[in-house]
């Protein structure tokens, strides 16, 4: 495969006024630092407004962080608000740069990122290329994708002419191998992350499904108890006939799987599940979990939202479709390490009506809302939170 | 998806089902311009010579047939499920359109400064920044709001960690001692991603607000 030649890479001439202009701001700041920061960041952001002011899309620095002045002096901004779609984080290089930081300011609420490299006397602007997320606050230089991408990107946000209007859960599982790389949008534009990468951004794993923290170090015996117990709790409200029998070898994570795949019982599923994600991770069994980070967004509340999604096999006696099993759960970011009280989770079916519902208490780590539905079925789900509503819709 | 993108689409897969370097292929391919140019949606700039815009055409037709089934010249071929066809050859229509009215612009910016610039030695423009004197307003504003809130402040922290809290780290990144995130996570000995995401969701939203208080924002 062939390098793309020179020509697909933008170059544009930074005029003197933008020169100014970004001086003018450097000016401002306290320390030389922060003025070198400030005047690169103000030339990378004009330099991508003439680009699209050429294309013809309309932005508005005005609204923009980096255009207030307070912003400018406590946060490193760069951002370009784009009329109809959101902000564009358009961040400096040199030259010599391999990779591109992107600072925690720009990480959420934004759109994609520019990598606009500055040559040293500031007289020229390539725009080295786009990203529609940063996944470990670095984008590689190399895997950049040409500003074709951008405007594809830009006409798929604000025509709303995505081709996956909604999350699609069903997809979530087609990527497992590939967890970590694809990024999935909301359609507020939030990205579903893979549990994976969320671990890592916290100080400890916020998931810690407390009951089965020791399982991970669990003696044989015990994992074995647990198994039983999760077999014999099938018996709970079930006919005898649809309890799924425990295997007699002592494989724990294929008599999970079993149970994942076959038993009638959705509790008892997703306790499987929950297991199976202790001691295997990246076992296909086990589905796909994903993260929306919610931020503060929820009534100033630091709140995120899991939801997993489990396909187990096709009930070959009877003429049932394929169904999808989904899990919702609200988790709290704040270290303190509880929900706050009231927040309510609820699911609307596909025509809104309301479904199941559930509330957090004083206490809680979590509060979650199990469903099953088949391929193609639309639901959102609706927290609120002191008189505040966010709604995110699937399709499964 | 409408008549035209049910068509293209047809027309695409048969393209691709054949050869690279069949006669059915550069058949089908001849029959894809000629219905993205008969459909009236090729994106189109009046205000650039003629002979130059066919030009770029020409150019973006040899993209296509390069780029729609096997990636040769592109990092990754046309993918039907982020965008239609046309969506993609307009936009790569639109960078060279973009690129051509940046080579004339740059290329009257080098006459003009070529008159002005006479030791040929490259200027770093950050040397023009003048070294600060006294602090500004503002930022007295902020640290005395961070001096006003610093229980409130210091009650935010990492998990198991009252050092790493809300005023020590605003402290850490707002000037004059602003510490870069490598050497603040050396210090605390605590991941970069961690710092990072504890000042994303705790300190930054905290900042606004003293924005709004102070009347800034």
């Amino acid at each position: 495969m062939t390098m793309p030649t020179r020509s697909s890479t933008t170059v544009v001439p930074i005029a003197a006024v933008d020169r100014q202009t970004a001086l003018r701001f450097a000016q401002q700041q306290p320390t030389r630092e922060k003025a070198t920061q400030v005047y690169r960041n103000t030339l990378a952001v004009l330099a991508a407004r003439h680009c699209l002011d050429l294309l013809k899309i309309p932005t508005n620095l005005e609204a923009s962080d980096c255009w207030n002045p307070f912003s400018r002096l406590v946060a490193d901004v760069a951002d370009l608000p784009v009329i109809g779609s959101g902000s564009l984080e358009c961040r400096p290089v040199s030259p010599e740069a391999q990779h591109c930081d992107v600072p925690p300011e720009a990480l959420e609420n934004r759109i994609g990122y520019l990598v606009v490299q500055l040559d040293p006397s500031c007289q020229e602007a390539t725009m080295l290329g786009f990203a529609s997320s940063a996944i470990g606050e670095s984008l590689a230089l190399k895997q950049l994708h040409p500003l074709e991408a951008l405007l594809i990107h830009l006409e798929a946000l604000s025509t709303q002419q995505t081709v996956t209007p909604f999350v699609q859960l069903s997809q979530w599982l087609h990527k497992v191998v590939e967890s970590g790389k694809e990024a999935h949008h909301s359609h507020s534009g939030l990205v579903w992350q893979t549990v994976d990468t969320w671990l890592g951004r916290l100080p400890e794993p916020a998931f810690a499904f407390r009951s089965f923290q020791d399982i991970a170090l669990a003696k044989p015996e015990r994992m074995q108890q647990i198994i039983e117990q999760l077999y014999a709790s099938q018996r709970l409200g079930h006919p005898q006939a649809d309890i799924v029998p425990l295997p007699s070898d002592a494989d724990f994570k294929a008599a999970l799987v079993q149970l994942i795949r076959t038993t009638a019982d959705e509790e008892v599923r997703w306790k499987a599940a929950e297991i199976l994600w202790t001691i295997d991770p990246g076992n296909p069994a086990s589905g796909m979990r994903r993260v929306l980070d919610l931020g503060l967004l929820l009534a100033r509340q630091p709140i995120v939202l899991m939801v997993a999604i489990l396909q187990p096999d096709v009930d070959t006696t009877s003429a049932l479709e394929s169904r999808f099993s989904i899990l919702a759960r609200v988790y709290p970011l704040a270290a303190e390490g509880y929900l706050p009280p009231a927040l309510q989770l609820a699911v609307l079916g596909q025509d809104g009506s309301l479904g199941l519902e559930t509330q957090s208490r004083e206490r809680d780590n979590y509060i979650q809302l199990k469903l099953r539905g088949t391929l193609g079925e639309q639901f959102s789900l609706r927290l609120c939170l002191a008189n505040e509503v966010i709604t995110e819709s699937f399709a499964i | 998806m409408n008549e035209l993108d049910q068509q293209l689409s047809q027309l695409i897969c048969h393209t691709c089902a054949h050869a690279k370097s069949s006669l059915e292929r550069r058949n089908s391919l001849d029959q894809l311009i000629r219905q993205l140019m008969a459909s009236g949606k090729l994106w189109r700039r009046a205000d650039i010579p003629e002979a130059d815009f066919q030009e770029i055409l020409q150019k973006s037709w040899i993209y296509l047939c390069g780029n729609l089934c096997e990636a040769t010249t592109a990092a990754t071929p046309y993918d039907a499920t982020r965008s239609s066809v046309l969506t993609w050859i307009n936009a790569y229509i639109k960078m060279r359109v973009l690129d051509y009215r940046l080579d004339i612009e740059r290329v009257k910016q080098q006459r003009a400064t070529a008159k002005t610039m006479d030791d040929g030695n490259v200027l770093d423009p950050i040397e023009l920044i003048p070294s600060p004197v006294d602090p500004p307003p503002m930022l007295q504003e902020v640290l005395a709001w961070v001096e006003r809130d610093s229980n409130v402040l210091r009650r935010i922290y990492l998990r198991d960690r009252p050092d790493v809290n809300g005023k020590t780290l605003i402290l850490r990144r707002l000037p004059p001692h602003e510490t870069p995130w490598k050497q603040l996570a050396q210090e605390f000995r605590v991941s970069e991603t961690s710092l990072q995401g504890f000042y994303r969701q705790q300190c930054l939203p905290r900042l606004k607000d003293a924005g709004r208080e102070l009347g800034y924002l």
